[in-house]
């Protein structure tokens, strides 16, 4: 059976952490919820897709196991993602695995939107849909960024949902992901630049 | 001189103003001269901002894959 609440029917950190040290089945649920896919996507990003899921699985059991002494320093959802990065670290230097980069890597130099000139092949005309809250009033559009950022590499999707979701510094980004600067922000560039892609075909279609 | 592909490639960086003074002047002189980029910078301006309102209106999924890792845990959490 699946369910669906809203985030802000969780309460706080603090809650959730007094509930799970009770052994309140809720609050592990909605914690795991909460919490899981980010923990998840961030282990994907650093050691890819094979050994992801577990590392987020071990990473909850070494959190839970010092959650009595979790003193709220950061907030809960960084403190996961710490102890998920810490682990996933862990794991590629003993699996002396090269992490592939992103796949999309070379797509600037192949991209066929410019001229031999560097100018713009077509127009760019504006959107009809043109303000944020219209976009996301359209139930489609919200559909297509939605799917987009589903579909984008590891790398990418971590560095766009911890920048433009969760407001995260470039320099934590970078420590958490162990990534340059200048990586990070074309990666960034990237996940923004293929959902405004989606968006423009959207709009240039109906 | 800018060119087109320039503004694309530099065009998160200006947005997040992360572009030197030079490099940020240089991109406003092609953006006023060039309408093509005007709308290009503005939709990803717009795409960003679409983006950061998604959290607001996404509803968190409770499955039982998830269910039964939460069970799990707590399991174990009990153990300790």
């Amino acid at each position: 059976m699946t369910e669906k609440f809203d985030q802000k029917d969780f309460g706080d950190d603090a809650a959730l952490i007094k509930g799970m040290l009770a052994g309140d089945s809720t609050a592990f649920e909605i914690a795991v919820a909460l919490y899981h896919p980010k923990m998840v996507m961030i282990a994907k990003a650093i050691i890819g897709e094979a050994f992801a899921e577990e590392i987020a699985q071990d990473a909850w059991i070494s959190a839970i196991g010092s959650l009595a002494d979790f003193g709220g320093r950061s907030s809960l959802y960084t403190w996961l993602v710490q102890i998920t990065a810490n682990a996933a670290k862990t794991r590629l230097r003993r699996e002396k695995r090269q992490v592939s980069l992103d796949e999309n890597w070379q797509q600037l130099d192949t991209d066929d939107r410019f001229n031999h000139k560097d100018h713009w092949r077509e127009q760019v005309s504006q959107w009809d849909i043109d303000t944020p809250e219209a976009i996301i009033a359209n139930h489609q559009l919200k559909e297509i960024i939605q799917q987009t950022f589903a579909q984008l590499p590891p790398q990418q999707q971590a560095v766009l949902t911890m920048y433009d979701l969760e407001g995260e510094s470039m320099q934590e980004i970078c420590n958490i992901l162990n990534i340059s600067a200048s990586n990070a922000r074309v990666l960034l560039h990237r996940a923004r630049s293929a959902i405004q892609q989606k968006i423009h075909q959207y709009q240039e279609n109906s | 001189m800018l060119k087109c592909r320039d503004i694309e490639a530099m065009a998160s960086d200006y947005l997040d103003k992360d572009l030197s003074f030079q490099q940020r002047m240089a991109f406003k002189l092609h953006l006023f001269l060039c309408h093509n980029c005007r709308n290009h910078v503005r939709q990803l301006k717009t795409t960003i901002l679409s983006i950061r309102q998604l959290p607001a209106t996404h509803a968190v999924i409770v499955d039982d894959k998830m269910k039964a890792l939460a069970k799990h845990l707590q399991e174990n959490a009990s153990k300790q």
